[in-house]
């Protein structure tokens, strides 16, 4: 059964190869969508399987990318594979959600290079559920707090600051 | 130590994509973003961030607290109840009350005491931008309406909501954008509407209607001390009467005509509220707030005849208020947007989900009337350092 299912090949930026199946990389990645529909001609009449460039992911951030597909986007890896349902509790409102919230547990460049990523492939899960994680990174942080944790330099001159602090004051 | 994420490198339509995301009812959050650098400020203040914020959350404005009027230690006042960590500016004025709140903006009336017509000021607060507008004295025909004899009622509204204009399920794009004031007074012998546009700054007297052609006896008052005595539905502004289930009042904003809707006929108890399904005007519903339960009706399209079709009502029954004498427990509103009923008892306001039956303690002191929700989006308006005022 399983070699009738199409696979085709995405080659990440360092030059590594993944293997995934063409229905579920379909469902989940526009972009990657629409270059599979832009070779199907050409292939239609071969039995070699595609690889596709994916200049701008590396490795490591494709691998979890498509950890996540899998996870998302084939339902029938999910009944193959009981065991992945301790990602789930009785009260999860998605019974991903689990999955979800530990897949966006990373440290800070890894979850960024996620957000590039899915903007790039356009999955829009994807895409959601990593600026989502950023910006639960915002919230009940002080503003030097956020500038350490996003490595950005204040440069609001003293006058300035006083002032919009003034304004809002009701926010602090 | 931890890696910085590396967002000098990211474009400025990622990083909105960020600030999209954080939570509408935690306005401060924004502000605390906008702090971090000009950059982030320059996207945040962007009047298409706060376009696409709204349409990020689905243009459900979420509660922000509640506008009340109670005692303080030195004096009354309007008061402010948070639920969220907005803060009003220029709130806190006294004598005071809000009356009535939509599309961010606040509705109050001056001299809470007095019933005399002369005395009738009306203000609309921004409490976002903090800006307070005293409207004109309301041109009220000579001879004024006794005291006895003048009883009234107001809403304010976008301009733009209603007459089947698209943005009137938005709170989006209200800010700063035209509003009206729709005031509806009862003399000895008739029912009159001005109505204030803040385009023209001023009150229009638009209609006047005989009490005898709209059925209303000397003795049927208009409400303007319940919490729920309007509702903007579709094209047209209800205002309920004191103590009257029979009928409420309706005033069509695109003709500008006074009418009278009949309530269901079963729909009896001992106070009426009216709502609607949306918080900016779809359908009109009537809730009977009895002891123990709740009777929701909810109108469907009018016919041809223009009368009301009622559904059938749904019947929530309220549970008992821990620690609470049932005697003393007292519905305030049903906010229908959000699901909840806000209920004062003896220890404190609550507001109950009602498909949870959760129930949360709101403030502590049960002193108070007139609870007006306040529900908007507020993203930072930072006047100061881009040299453009905040909207007003």
């Amino acid at each position: 059964m399983a070699s009738e299912k199409k696979v085709v090949f995405l080659r990440s930026s360092d030059g590594e190869a993944f293997e995934v199946s063409e229905e579920v990389i379909s469902a989940a990645s526009v972009t990657i969508k629409g270059m599979i529909d832009e070779e199907s001609p050409s292939r239609a009449d071969t039995a070699a399987t595609t690889t596709l460039a994916i200049p701008n992911v590396t490795a490591a951030t494709l691998s979890r990318v498509l950890h996540y597909v899998n996870k998302h986007f084939d339902a029938a890896a999910v009944v193959g594979r009981p065991d992945d349902y301790i990602f789930c509790a009785p009260g999860d409102e998605h019974p991903l959600a689990r999955f979800d919230d530990d897949f966006v547990d990373v440290d800070n460049d890894t979850l960024i290079d996620l957000v590039h990523a899915a903007e790039y492939l356009h999955i829009k899960k994807l895409f959601d559920l990593t600026c989502k994680a950023v910006a639960d990174k915002l919230k009940g942080r002080t503003i030097d707090q956020i500038r350490e944790t996003f490595g950005i330099v204040n440069d609001y001159t003293v006058e300035e600051e006083v002032e919009v602090y003034r304004e809002n004051s009701w926010a602090f | 130590m931890e890696t910085t994420l590396p967002l000098a490198l990211t474009t400025d339509d990622l990083i909105e994509e960020f600030f999209l995301r954080l939570p509408p009812e935690d306005p401060a959050s924004l502000v605390h973003a906008a702090l971090v650098c000009k950059r982030w400020r320059r996207i945040l203040t962007d009047r298409g961030f706060r376009r696409r914020f709204c349409e990020h959350h689905h243009r459900r404005p979420p509660l922000l607290g509640y506008f009340r009027y109670g005692p303080t230690t030195a004096t009354t006042r309007l008061l402010f109840t948070p639920t969220s960590s907005f803060r009003p500016r220029n709130a806190g004025h006294r004598f005071m009350k809000a009356l009535d709140s939509r599309h961010g903006r606040v509705l109050i009336s001056h001299n809470a005491f007095r019933q005399d017509p002369s005395a009738c000021r009306l203000s609309v607060l921004d409490p976002i931008t903090g800006h307070l507008l005293s409207l004109p004295r309301l041109p009220l025909r000579k001879p004024l309406p006794s005291v006895y004899n003048f009883t009234w009622n107001a809403v304010v509204l976008c301009a733009s909501s209603g007459l089947g204009c698209d943005d009137s399920g938005s709170d989006c794009h209200c800010q700063g954008r035209p509003f009206l004031v729709i005031f509806i007074g009862t003399s000895k012998q008739e029912v009159y509407a001005y109505v204030y546009s803040s385009q023209a700054g001023a009150w229009s007297h638009t209609s006047s209607v005989a009490r005898d052609t709209l059925g209303l006896l000397i003795s049927t008052r208009l409400d303007h001390r319940d919490t729920r005595a309007s509702a903007v539905a579709r094209d047209a502004v209800y205002f309920k009467f004191f103590q009257n289930n029979v009928r409420i009042l309706k005033y069509d904003l695109g003709a500008q005509e006074i009418s009278s809707v009949d309530l269901p006929d079963k729909c009896r108890g001992p106070r009426i509220l009216l709502l609607t399904d949306t918080e900016y005007g779809g359908l009109l519903g009537v809730a009977t707030v009895g002891m123990s339960r709740i009777d929701l009706w909810w109108s469907s399209e009018a016919g041809p005849d223009g009368c009301f079709r009622w559904e059938p009502p749904r019947v929530i029954e309220l549970q008992p208020v821990p620690h609470a004498n049932p005697n003393l427990v007292h519905v305030v509103d049903i906010v229908h947007s959000l699901g909840a009923i806000i209920i004062r008892a003896h220890d404190g306001v609550f507001s109950l989900d009602i498909e949870s039956k959760r129930m949360t303690k709101l403030c502590e002191d049960n002193c108070t009337s007139c609870f007006v929700p306040y529900l908007s989006f507020c993203t930072p308006a930072l006047g100061a350092i881009t040299g453009e005022g905040p909207s007003s």
